[in-house]
């Protein structure tokens, strides 16, 4: 048989000689049988593709032959056949490397890559190509034998389902693989334990379901797992993903990345109650744990981002809120989870766990009452979550608060819950004045609102008293001498010695015989602030630190001297503040420093006796700096600067003592860690010291406002607030406003929900005002005329007053005439004139919505010769008669028209306004008005009575000109709008607004009566007749 | 006709003594308006005060008043002031049609100075009654009388208006603006302003410049919420209050507070700068 093939084969091989075949057959060695039929066959089909690769092919077929058993063999030959069809060049390069690539590899390793790629093969040479070349450096990479094999095994699972797939395993495995290494360091002995092995274990699980999310779940991996503490919490991790499993590979890795995302937050605490939490979410279905999955990262980033520095602590709290509300309802549950960041822009954590149990009794009543009550959609739960139970929100004392910094400054200001700044206003400018969005220190809100007005106090002292005055002398003086002071130092430093540590240290260089200290620039010199002067100090954290201590107890000093009153607010708060100091011997060095510091400026002392014992000689030295600098009447920025210069060296040189004295070098590492106040101690005296932190901060806020502020924080919580409804883009120039809703079922207003984009119409041609006045001639000479009789005389003359200008000559006549008969004359003898004025102010509000686009006419059978008009042109041609009408009477109006798209897009196109005068503009924006989408009636209503009450005249009316029923796609049912719209117009009404409603509508009387039934309307039969009629129907309303 | 009418007509001309000014009011020259204005008065020419109300105005030309020995008649302009109210009309007192004459009429025979406060608020078919006062001619027709008077050379027109709050539709016009010569009159400077509420409203300077404190940082309210500041005046009632007894910061809530403004949120945080200053 042997024979035979050969034969068979030396015959294919046409260019060979048959001894050539042979000597390479015989070359080939031990087990010429098999292996030789594998040769010879690819050998054979090679020849047919190339005979250059076929003479590779057999040149290394010797030297593989004795790394691969029979099977890998035919595999390995078959794969470099593959590619030779594609690529001749790749192919030959593909034999000649293979013994090299094989022979380093185990085994087993061998055997799986050749399994592999001839998987690979299959779909995609180039995969297969790039795996076998790559091999190696992946074993290396992959640091040991076993998690090799593993990880090989289980890309060929991968590559089962997908190629592109199964190379990703390799390449995202060695990141997670070093991910996980540290942790594998800790766990040391117990192996069969380790992070590694469970992670691997999940890889294969996921191959084995999915193949595709494997590859991602390494690489989520890969990402980072360094916030985890302990190898067993990524085991317990691991272990509760793979329960996921089951649900599907997309819901596991969903669930890997939350998971990762929640610990990274919260901690394994946190973990702990969300895995709860989501174990009890799946009970109700993939869908709703998947949604919540998803869901998780982001709301926790949002709620980071709200919470800032105490986030892992409440993240807890707010977990544990939502896990006791799952264990009633796990929907609820979830819409909570989903506005806790929101809620907690302006709540505090007590108020939100009040508001949430609040929500919990609701839904036993009514399930989409709660829904919309934890969507923060509704009246009632923004009232309950703001609860002023305990507490003052800054919501409801920001105006009150802003009018009092404006009048203490002069200036214009802006108050801003801390955290929630707009982009714009980032730079802190002195105009925004930051607070935190609730104060509940004191337990009444008398005294916490002292603590706002104190804050508030604060803040507009650094307007009245110059900290971010620029330019002037004593800035100027001080930026000089501190600047030339570290100048020299530097110098010293760089004359003296490079291995100064402490000035490595300070500087932040590598390499050292450098300037660091960069030129001041001469032109900043005359806009020098604090801020300029503190970018001078080596290190200008702990300067701005300083500063913000020292500048706070210059304000403070010069606000009692200034102002009398405020010295019983301060003191109040100083007393507050006294009382929760915390004790000395909780400190570390540097704390007790800053702590000294703060008590000496900003609560008249050291009030610890022991901390006097401790460390006399600073607070010593801190209250003659204190003294010398800050405690007169006419101090500026300036004298903190220099106050802070002297701070700042005392503190060095002190460090410098300390170190001497004690080794510890870390000193400023802590302080610096400090400063982000993330301080990683004992979780016990941890918390204290944060919640010590946390009064100062209230005061040191300004200074570090600016580096807190991230960007993305409004549009998170934008994006998580009106995740359903999209917002349209708004034009420049646009004006927004929000308006409530009244939701009938609810029984409750839905706050803001309704955007009105306020827009002037668009211009169109002024021919259409031109051609209705032509038109029309007739009809509105006649209007005029009329229209001229209702203005009323300035002044009307009224006969028989008891006193007047004037005598009424009647009157005196029968005077003398009852006096001489009946000696009862009457008083009444004089004329008086009585002013009465016309003061009328209207607004037309026209519905634009497409249904106006619906043609009328009187001669349905000549649809050519006669075609009718769109009602919006009627509408329009009786805006126009009007106009002229009013005109002619001089009563202010106003027009515009609406449409919606939805409640957050209801435009609002202002046609004329009160102010404006009648004139090209306003007609060519009246020729402009055309139909588009729907009618949300309610809002418009409510805009259009918001600025009609700005008003000033005694009657005040608003004319609705509408085609039909309100509709709009979120607007409800019918009922809905129609509520909405009787609500609005009633509340029109409780503002002094007759609303007045002209509808060309004949379908439904009962209906309409139900809707404007409350307010006066009228029904036009003949649409056609609408412009003439229309004034009419004014005259008649203001008569 | 003439002749009998003129039998039965009197003629009652107002007592001019109970305009003059006997004691001598306080006032506190800010720049050099009190030199001017004797000049202007010197040179006959009429004057308008234009300032917020509450900044002394009226105290101004009462001072003036005394200062040239002149009596004054103030006339506080409404909407319904007619010519007959300024320049006087026939009454029937019994049998008799007596004539009395109007304050601007009295004034103009006496040689006093008439003031005419808040002019605008006066008819614009009022105020062009003036006219012919204020430019070179100095006469006054009295149409009913069918006289012509002319006024002596110490007689002096004096309107003032605050031009910040009224409406546009009673801004003064320009053919009466353009006749007078016009003093521009603010709230005096915290110094002569803690002086003036010391004085009048019988308090320490402490206590005086503390109000003074209260009302620049009230006023920088305006337009952020109030229409106009807290004037002079109301910083003296304060001080006559505290004066009298009462506890400054409810002194100043029924005296600042309350009078400028029925905004509660206002009024709220006027409450709060009070209580800061004093």
């Amino acid at each position: 048989m042997s024979e035979e093939r050969k034969g068979f084969t030396g015959s294919l091989l046409k260019g060979l000689t048959r001894s050539t075949v042979e000597s390479l057959a015989m070359k080939m060695g031990l087990k010429p049988h098999e292996r030789g039929w594998v040769t010879v066959d690819t050998g054979a089909s090679l020849m047919s593709v190339s005979p250059k690769v076929a003479m590779d092919f057999f040149k290394t077929v010797p030297d593989v032959a004795r790394l691969l058993e029979n099977g890998d063999l035919r595999n390995w030959a078959d794969i470099g056949r593959r590619i030779a069809v594609n690529n001749i060049d790749e192919a030959c390069e593909f034999y000649r490397s293979s013994s090299g690539i094989l022979e380093p590899l185990s085994e087993r390793l061998r055997s799986l890559l050749i399994a592999l790629c001839s998987k690979q093969i299959v779909l995609s040479p180039v995969a297969a190509l790039t795996t076998f070349k790559q091999a190696p450096q992946l074993v290396l990479s992959f640091r040991d034998e076993h998690s090799a094999i593993r990880l090989f095994a289980i890309a060929v699972e991968v590559a089962h389902r997908s190629v592109k797939h199964s190379t990703e395993v390799l390449t995202a495995a060695p990141k997670a693989l070093a991910v996980l290494q540290s942790f594998d360091a800790q766990a040391g002995s117990q192996v069969d334990e380790s992070p590694v092995k469970a992670v691997l274990d999940l890889a294969e699980s996921f191959a084995q379901r999915t193949g595709a999310t494997a590859a991602e779940f390494l690489s989520a991996v890969g990402e980072g797992m360094d916030f985890i503490e302990r190898p067993s919490d990524i085991i317990e991790l691991c272990g509760q993903t793979a329960f996921f499993l089951e649900r599907g590979g997309a819901t596991a890795l969903q669930y890997f990345r939350s998971a990762r995302s929640v610990i990274e937050v919260g901690g394994a605490e946190s973990f702990d109650k969300w895995s709860r939490v989501t174990r009890k979410v799946a009970e109700e279905g993939n869908a709703i744990v998947y949604d919540f999955l998803k869901m998780t990262p982001k709301v926790l980033s949002t709620l980071t981002l709200t919470l800032k520095r105490r986030a892992p602590e409440r993240v807890n709290s707010v977990l544990d809120i939502v896990e006791e509300l799952a264990s009633q309802n796990v929907y609820i549950a979830l819409e909570c989870f989903k506005s806790s960041p929101r809620a907690l822009v302006t709540a505090s954590l007590d108020q939100f766990q009040t508001w949430a149990r609040e929500g919990a009794e609701l839904y036993r009543q009514d399930r989409r009452k709660a829904q919309a009550y934890y969507a923060l959609e509704s009246k009632s739960s923004q009232d309950s979550l703001r609860g002023a139970r305990d507490g003052v929100s800054l919501e409801s004392v920001s105006h009150l608060l802003r009018l009092y910094v404006e009048g203490l400054t002069g200036r214009e200001m802006t108050i801003a819950p801390l955290g929630t700044i707009p982009e714009e206003s980032k730079i802190s400018d002195g105009q925004t004045i930051q607070l935190p969005s609730v104060i509940a220190e004191f337990g009444s809100p008398e005294d916490d609102f002292r603590l706002y007005k104190v804050l508030a106090a604060h803040a507009s002292g650094q307007v009245e008293f110059g900290t971010r005055i620029a330019g002037t002398t004593d800035i100027r003086a001080a930026l000089k001498e501190i600047d030339l002071y570290y100048e020299q130092k530097e110098k010293r430093r760089l004359a003296e010695g490079l291995e100064d540590d402490e000035f490595v240290q300070y500087s932040n260089i590598e390499h050292l015989g450098m300037r660091v200290r960069p030129e001041l620039d001469p032109e900043r010199l005359e806009t020098a602030d604090y801020k300029l002067v503190l970018s001078r100090f080596p290190n200008h954290l702990l300067a701005t630190r300083i500063f913000t201590t020292l500048e706070n107890g210059r304000i403070d000093w010069r606000l009692r001297s200034a102002y009398r009153g405020i010295r019983r607010d301060l003191d109040f708060v100083r007393s507050r503040l006294i009382e929760r100091r915390p004790s000395f011997a909780q400190l570390t060095v540097e704390q007790a420093v800053y702590e000294m510091l703060f008590q000496i400026t900003l609560c008249g002392g050291v009030i610890d006796d022991m901390a006097r014992r401790a460390y006399g000689e600073v607070i010593n030295q801190f209250e003659r700096i204190v003294a010398d600098y800050l405690r007169k009447d006419d101090t500026t920025v300036g004298d903190t600067l220099m106050a802070t210069f002297r701070v700042y060296e005392l503190l060095d040189g002190q460090r410098q003592q300390n170190e001497s004295e004690s080794d510890s070098s870390d000193d400023t590492q802590q302080s610096e860690k400090d400063e982000s106040g993330d301080s990683s101690q004992d979780t016990d005296s941890q918390q204290q010291a944060m919640q010590v932190q946390r009064r100062p901060e209230l005061f040191n806020q300004w200074s570090q406002a600016v580096e807190e502020v991230t960007s993305t924080d409004s549009e998170l919580l934008n994006e998580l607030m009106n995740a359903e409804t999209s917002e349209q883009e708004l034009h420049e120039g646009d004006e927004v406003f929000y308006y409530d809703e009244w939701d009938r079922e609810l029984g409750d207003h839905r706050a803001r929900w309704c955007r009105i984009i306020q827009r002037l119409n668009r211009k169109g041609h002024n021919d259409f005002v031109e051609q209705v006045r032509a038109r029309y001639s007739g009809v509105i000479s006649s209007i005029r005329h009329q229209f001229q009789m209702l203005r009323p005389e300035s002044l009307r003359k009224v006969k028989g007053e008891l006193d007047g200008e004037d005598f009424d000559l009647q009157a005196v006549i029968d005077h003398h005439v009852d006096k001489k008969t009946t000696g009862r004359p009457s008083d009444r003898l004089y004329i008086r004139r009585i002013r009465r004025e016309r003061d009328v102010a209207v607004s037309f509000l026209l519905d634009m919505s497409s249904s106006t686009a619906r043609t009328i006419t009187r001669h349905p059978n000549q649809p050519y010769t006669r075609p009718g008009q769109k009602i919006i042109d009627i509408e329009k041609q009786g805006l126009v008669l009007m106009s002229e009408a009013l005109e002619a009477v001089g009563d202010a109006y106003s027009i515009s028209g609406f449409t919606s798209e939805g409640r957050r897009n209801v435009k609002y196109f202002l046609i004329k306004r009160f102010a404006e005068k009648y004139d090209h503009d306003v007609e060519r924006r009246i020729g402009g008005i055309t139909y588009h989408n729907n009618t949300r009636l309610g809002a418009a209503i409510r805009h259009a009575a918001a600025e009609l009450e700005k008003q000033d005249a005694r009657t005040k009316l608003l004319i609705v000109l509408s085609d039909g029923r309100p509709y709009d796609h979120d607007y409800g049912d019918s009922r809905y709008a129609r509520e909405d719209t009787k609500i609005a117009l009633r509340q029109a009404k409780i503002q002094g607004i007759t609303p007045f409603c002209i509808t060309i509508d004949r379908e439904s009387e009962a209906e309409l009566k139900d809707l404007y039934g409350e307010v006066g309307y009228t029904i036009i039969d003949d649409v056609m007749s609408l412009p003439e009629r229309l004034p009419g129907i004014y005259r008649r309303l203001t008569t | 006709m003439t002749q009998t009418r003129s039998e039965t007509v009197i003629t009652k001309e107002q007592s001019i003594d109970k305009y003059r000014i006997t004691r001598e009011p306080f006032y506190l020259n800010i720049k050099d308006e009190v030199s001017i204005f004797e000049t202007a008065y010197k040179a006959k020419l009429p004057v308008m005060l234009k300032g917020p109300t509450g900044c002394g105005k009226t105290r101004f030309v009462e001072a003036m008043a005394y200062r040239l020995g002149r009596p004054l008649i103030t006339i506080a302009c409404h909407e319904d002031l007619s010519a007959t109210d300024l320049v006087g009309r026939y009454l029937l007192e019994g049998d008799d049609t007596v004539w009395h004459d109007g304050p601007l009429t009295t004034a103009v025979r006496h040689g006093a100075i008439c003031y005419l406060d808040e002019v605008v608020e006066a008819r614009k078919d009022t105020i062009v009654l003036i006219h012919p006062l204020t430019d070179d001619r100095r006469i006054l027709p009295v149409e009913k009388l069918g006289i012509l008077l002319n006024a002596p050379d110490d007689f002096m027109l004096v309107i003032s208006y605050n031009p910040g709050y009224q409406s546009v539709l009673k801004d003064l016009k320009q053919s009466t603006r353009q006749r007078f010569l016009s003093f521009d009159f603010d709230y005096p400077p915290p110094e002569a302003e803690t002086q003036v509420v010391a004085h009048e409203g019988g308090v320490s300077e402490s206590v005086a410049r503390d109000l003074v404190k209260i009302g620049e940082k009230v006023r920088n309210l305006k337009g952020h919420g109030l229409e106009e500041g807290v004037s002079t005046r109301l910083l003296v009632y304060a001080a006559q209050m505290i004066a009298r007894g009462v506890d400054p910061v409810t002194a100043c809530e029924i005296s600042i507070a309350s009078p400028i403004t029925d905004d509660d949120e206002l009024q709220r945080s006027i409450r709060e700068i009070v209580t800061t200053v004093i």
